[in-house]
């Protein structure tokens, strides 16, 4: 799961920042790759439907970097999955 | 004291083609751009034709990131924008920027986007929607879009006043630069009507022709609907004429009035009052008008209203005007059916010519002007008006003036 999640984070930020996939790095920091704040939320929603999770509004502003993005992602799979169990 | 105003940038995207040029070659030609309709089903449909850009390749001129963020007709906007842009070649400095109002029309805003993500909700029981859905549907999102790719600083927003919409809004763009508000501005209007739930509304009024649009024909059967955009560039003539700008022509006066009377049948008092007051605002004579750009919709009430309207205006004068509806050809493009129509005028005086009405078959004794029917005619005009008058009573009335250089 984590490999398939950092890929379409990847995939979704490359999108955004007009790049390919391959040159987005976890560390880079989403004002360097030029995806603002308008992008980061239509990234998320992109993400929010291919893995079927809700990322509460709070959290959106905590995404810096490429890894943040995974780690909000992550916690929100995780939530869904203490939800079902 | 206050300015002249002229016109020195045309940007067209519509039925007749995706630039000016073409448009222009169209209206010459008197080539109706309504053809079956291909952007949705037609045949969920009881009308069949429109006139749909077909010319236009968004591809051609937005990145996949940018058209993300745009509505079709928001797209209409930019890209005549540019057009015109390019054709003026307005001042780029930080200053005459600030200085530059954006004012634009449209009737129903980012339909397309509205359409696809009502659709989602409804019919494919999806829970969310895309996050640019606001932004896109906006109907100011062309003047935003426009004041930020080119960074005019100035006045910028929108205009909604259904068929009235881009007149109004060139209208208020030519009073700012008269009154010296501003030194140029951007101004027009556009729409994107055909998604499936726009143009069943449109089908639920009757007014759609099943066949095509026949202005101020005895057999006329409704409007057909268009789509575009079209923007004009307007300068304060002592800014043109320094740098030496080549003119289109100028904006003369501008008039407005509502019929306060209702929802749909219009009022020949209403539309006679609009076009005295843009006269007035001219300080024309109604002698001195020789072309009228027609509402011209090809519906059974617009067409006899508007004859009573001008036969009240000009008296035997009416006689004497050459009065054409292009919508025959570009088709009723709503919120930037004005603009296309200005667009229309300016170059019909500019160049020489006054474009057709097309499909025109017979005439009809309740629309006893000289209508231009089927085929251009070259003609010297020197002053013409262009008439938008909208559902709910609401009209606009430009007037312009040829440039003699």
């Amino acid at each position: 799961m984590e490999e398939r999640l950092v890929e379409a984070v990847k995939r979704e930020v490359a999108k955004y920042a007009e790049v390919t996939p391959d040159e987005v790095q976890l560390d880079d920091l989403f004002e360097t790759l030029g995806v603002d704040s308008l992008d980061a939320v239509g990234l998320v929603a992109d993400l929010e439907e291919e893995f079927e999770v809700t990322v509460p509004d709070d959290a959106l502003t905590s995404i810096y970097t490429v890894g943040d993005a995974v780690a909000v992602l992550r916690q929100a799979l995780d939530g869904a999955e203490d939800d079902q169990g | 004291m206050e300015r002249r105003v002229v016109v020195t940038g045309i940007g067209v995207v519509s039925a007749l083609g995706p630039d000016a040029s073409s448009f222009r070659r169209g209206l010459q030609a008197g080539r109706p751009g309504i053809a079956p309709i291909e952007r949705v089903d037609r045949s969920l449909f009881r009308f069949q034709h429109g006139a749909e850009a077909r010319g236009y390749d968004p591809e051609a001129h937005f990145s996949p990131k940018a058209l993300m963020a745009l509505d079709r007709f928001a797209q209409f906007a930019l890209v005549a924008t540019r057009e015109a842009l390019a054709d003026a070649g307005l001042p780029r400095t930080l200053e005459a920027k600030a200085r530059t109002a954006v004012v634009t029309g449209s009737s129903m805003g980012g339909q397309d986007t509205q359409d696809a993500g009502f659709a989602r909700l409804y019919r494919d029981g999806r829970r969310r929607l895309d996050p640019l859905s606001v932004p896109r549907t906006m109907a100011n999102a062309g003047a935003s879009h426009i004041s930020m790719a080119h960074g005019f600083g100035g006045p910028a927003y929108t205009v909604s006043s259904a068929c009235s919409s881009a007149n109004h809004a060139i209208g208020q763009a030519f009073w700012m630069v008269r009154s010296g508000l501003v030194d140029a501005a951007v101004a027009g209007g556009s729409e994107a009507p055909f998604s499936y739930g726009s143009l069943k509304a449109w089908e639920a009024l009757r007014v759609v022709s099943t066949d095509t649009c026949r202005p101020f024909s005895k057999d006329r059967s409704g409007m057909i609907l268009g789509e575009g955009g079209a923007m004009l560039v307007l300068e304060s003539l002592e800014q043109a004429a320094a740098r030496g700008a080549a003119v289109y022509g100028e904006i003369v006066g501008f008039g407005m009035s509502a019929d306060a009377h209702h929802l749909t049948q219009p009022s020949p008092d209403g539309a006679a009052a609009a076009i005295r007051a843009a006269l007035r605002d001219g300080g024309l004579a109604p002698e001195a008008v020789g072309y009228v750009n027609a509402h011209g919709t090809g519906t059974l009430a617009n067409d006899p209203m508007e004859t009573a309207a001008l036969r009240t205006v000009f008296g035997a004068h009416a006689g004497r005007l050459a009065v054409s509806s292009t919508k025959s050809m570009h088709g009723h493009a709503l919120g930037a059916a004005g603009a296309l129509e200005a667009a229309a005028t300016l170059l019909a005086l500019r160049h020489g010519w006054l474009p057709p009405t097309a499909n025109f078959t017979e005439p009809d004794p309740d629309c006893d002007l000289d209508v231009v029917p089927n085929a251009a005619r070259e003609a010297e005009v020197d002053v013409a008006i262009s008439n938008s008058f909208a559902f709910g009573g609401l009209n606009a009335v430009l007037a312009f003036r040829r440039w003699r250089a």
